[in-house]
């Protein structure tokens, strides 16, 4: 192996020292955290692995976990499909391409606060523009607030509309980098446009497809803002997500040990997804599939 | 027997108009090349022909059927690109075969077909692979052996060697050509580089800017330049041109250089009727010029040596002749030292006259 110069080590220092500090030091303190008994104004007691126990027994736990875990799915899987549908459309020429690549991308340029609010506001019951137009046209009352299906669907919906943008710019900048002779030479060979999505452009795409995966599970793992924001969790703790769960631990009933507890059960969970996708494209790598 | 009659081609990008009202026909069997500097239009027309690029105006017809509303499919043509356009997630055996599994031939049938190509091509222990674990030439053969497994009416090839090195260029250009006189299959070829146009073509389009220049077989484009512009892209190295003044002394021709360099002419030299008050360009090739008489009556150009590149048995030399520049090809025994006078003869038959104005050839 190559020896590192001084000086080389010198400029790595710096970032080095920032990722020690914001994430090392606090991911070591948390994981301390969860081995003791802690809230507001005492001292820590050491529990040992009392903190996880009591965590993997709590049916809110276990509850926010398989909410976690659908909408998760659910929101990554959906982004997905739609977001390889629009960028092949993309790649097949749509009219006003740089008008309609502004409003794809609009989304992702809206605070996510703003975003959930301003949806919430539209599909509030009774009186939300959404709301009311599906009112009228006969589905009854839409009252998510006080079904969790309906609620959570509509927590997947708003997490589709607001990452689909990444996902669909890492799509279509994979699909982008596929060279055009070769869609010729596809239709030379006597390709169907239908044949040269599934033969060329899918295949083709699928190392953009992985990362996406890797990056929207890791990512969707956090879902909060959109849960807090509409429901709270509520109604009865039976929409909420891992990280509301763990929020409302910490800081609603401020035992910090077994939210720190959550952290570390969640980290350790998007770390297996992310693996999954990892070896997958591992493997790819070594078959030289790429 | 005519396979593919192109009539009146135009090609336009928006008000751009990039092909002008090109019409050629291609024999059945017929190996033709068409040639031009970059950007004069000849990727262009093949793709018209292949029916990747929309044609403007004109008819395409193959077989005596217009055919510029039909698909490449359809058209039954096959085509190598530059880049091999091999697909990079197939193996070479899925490459080659990908047409017929569109088609839906059955598989052990497909098979036998690819194995058929890939014997030929030498390239039978290579169809696991990736294209990415194959060389250039390699890659080359693959492409070639995806064109040929589908039996076209027509090959279309658009600089297929450019990315080989030299050796390689050779190599395939002789492979090339030998598959041809094996399949008889009509072919267009595209390609910037003149050697290989001389040495693969029954004919040669020789295309400048959107027109066509010359077409005709290499010989005729060698020996009969019909304009500047062909005479100075095909041959290597370039043709000689340079203005003179020709004027008849004593019922002799003589031709003045711009600078003042004369050129005597044997007696009974026939020249072209001349234009412009026999003001012309004319044009000799370097290999055509010699520093020993030759046997016959010779025209004599005297000068003084500027440059000399040795090629091995043969030497550039270029010289200076009356604020005109020559260049020779000679016989390299070391006879020859910058700033030495020379003579140089050539035989007054070997002699290009064009029309200073139009460029075009007299006579
Ligand atoms: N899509 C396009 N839009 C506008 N102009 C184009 C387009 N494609 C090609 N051209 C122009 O058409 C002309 C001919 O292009 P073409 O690719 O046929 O050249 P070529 O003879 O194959 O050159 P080369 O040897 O560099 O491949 C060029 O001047 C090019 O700039
Ligand atoms: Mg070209």
């Amino acid at each position: 192996m190559r020896r590192l110069n001084p000086a080389a080590i010198l400029m790595l220092v710096p970032t080095h020292l920032l990722l020690l500090v914001v994430i090392a030091l606090p991911s070591i303190y948390v994981f301390w955290l969860s081995l003791n008994e802690s809230t507001y104004g005492s001292d820590l007691t050491f529990v040992g692995l009392d903190n996880y126990v009591t965590v993997l027994t709590s049916s809110y736990f276990w509850r926010a976990a398989l909410n976690t875990l659908i909408v998760v799915n659910a929101v990554v899987y959906i982004e997905l499909l739609i977001a390889i549908g629009m960028a092949a459309l993309f790649l097949g020429g749509v009219r006003y391409p740089k008008i309609m690549f502004a409003i794809v991308l609009m989304p992702y340029a809206i605070s996510e606060v703003v975003g959930v609010l301003v949806w919430k506001i539209m599909l509030n019951s009774g009186s939300g523009v959404l709301a009311r137009t599906i009112e009228s046209l006969g589905f009854g009352m839409f009252n998510w607030s006080v079904s969790p299906p309906l609620a959570l669907s509509v927590v997947t919906l708003i997490s589709i509309w607001h990452h689909l943008p990444f996902t669909f710019l890492l799509i279509y900048a994979g699909m982008l980098a596929i060279p055009k002779s070769l869609y010729e030479a596809a239709r030379i060979d006597g390709a169907t446009p239908w044949q040269e999505f599934w033969r060329i452009t899918l295949p083709l795409t699928i190392p953009a497809i992985l990362i996406s995966l890797i990056f929207r599970f890791v990512f969707a793992f956090r879902l909060f803002s959109e849960v807090w924001l509409l429901t709270a969790g509520g109604p009865a703790r039976l929409t909420e997500v891992l990280a509301v769960y763990l929020y409302q631990s910490g800081f609603k009933y401020g035992e910090f040990g077994t939210a720190s507890a959550t952290g570390w059960l969640m980290v350790i969970g998007s770390l297996g997804v992310a693996s999954i996708y990892l070896w997958a494209m591992h493997r790819r790598m070594l078959k030289g599939n790429d | 027997m005519v396979a593919i009659n192109i009539d009146r081609f135009v090609k336009r990008y928006g008000a751009l108009e990039v092909v002008h009202d090109i019409s050629f026909d291609i024999e059945e069997g017929e190996f033709l090349v068409l040639v031009g500097p970059s950007g004069c239009g000849k990727s262009t027309i093949l793709r018209m022909v292949a029916g990747l690029e929309e044609i403007s105006g004109g008819e395409l017809r193959m077989q005596g059927v217009r055919v510029n509303e039909l698909s490449p499919k359809e058209r039954q043509v096959a085509m190598v690109f530059q880049d091999y356009a091999l697909y990079p997630h197939m193996s070479v055996e899925q490459n080659i075969g990908f047409s017929l599994e569109l088609a839906r031939v059955p598989k052990a049938e497909r098979e036998a077909q690819v194995k058929r190509v890939a014997d030929i091509l030498q390239i039978g222990h290579l169809l696991e692979r990736r294209p990415r674990e194959l060389s250039g030439g390699q890659r080359q053969r693959v492409a070639i052996g995806r064109a040929m497994v589908r039996k076209p009416q027509l090959f279309l090839f658009d600089e297929p060697l450019s990315n080989l090195d030299a050796k390689l260029r050779a190599e395939m250009r002789g492979q090339i050509k030998r598959l041809h006189q094996t399949l008889k299959t009509t072919s267009m070829y595209v390609t910037h580089d003149q050697l290989e146009a001389m040495t693969l073509a029954d004919r040669i389009i020789c295309l400048f800017d959107g027109h066509i220049a010359q077409m005709g077989t290499p010989h005729d484009l060698f020996d009969r330049p019909a304009n500047v512009f062909v005479a100075e892209f095909i041959g290597s190295p370039t043709m000689n041109i340079v203005p003179i003044t020709a004027s008849k002394a004593e019922g002799r021709t003589v031709l003045t250089l711009a600078g003042g360099g004369e050129v005597s002419l044997p007696d009974g030299t026939a020249l072209p009727s001349l234009t412009n008050d026999g003001n012309v360009l004319a044009g000799i090739r370097p290999e055509h010029l010699s520093d020993t008489p030759t046997p016959g009556a010779t025209a004599r150009i005297e000068g003084v040596i500027d440059m000399l590149e040795p090629l091995g048995s043969d030497i550039l030399v270029t010289m200076q002749v009356g604020g005109a520049t020559l260049t020779a090809r000679c016989t390299d025994k070391g006879q020859f030292q910058a700033g030495q006078n020379l003579t140089l003869h050539f035989d007054p038959a070997r002699l290009h006259l064009f029309d200073s104005k139009t460029q075009m050839r007299l006579g």
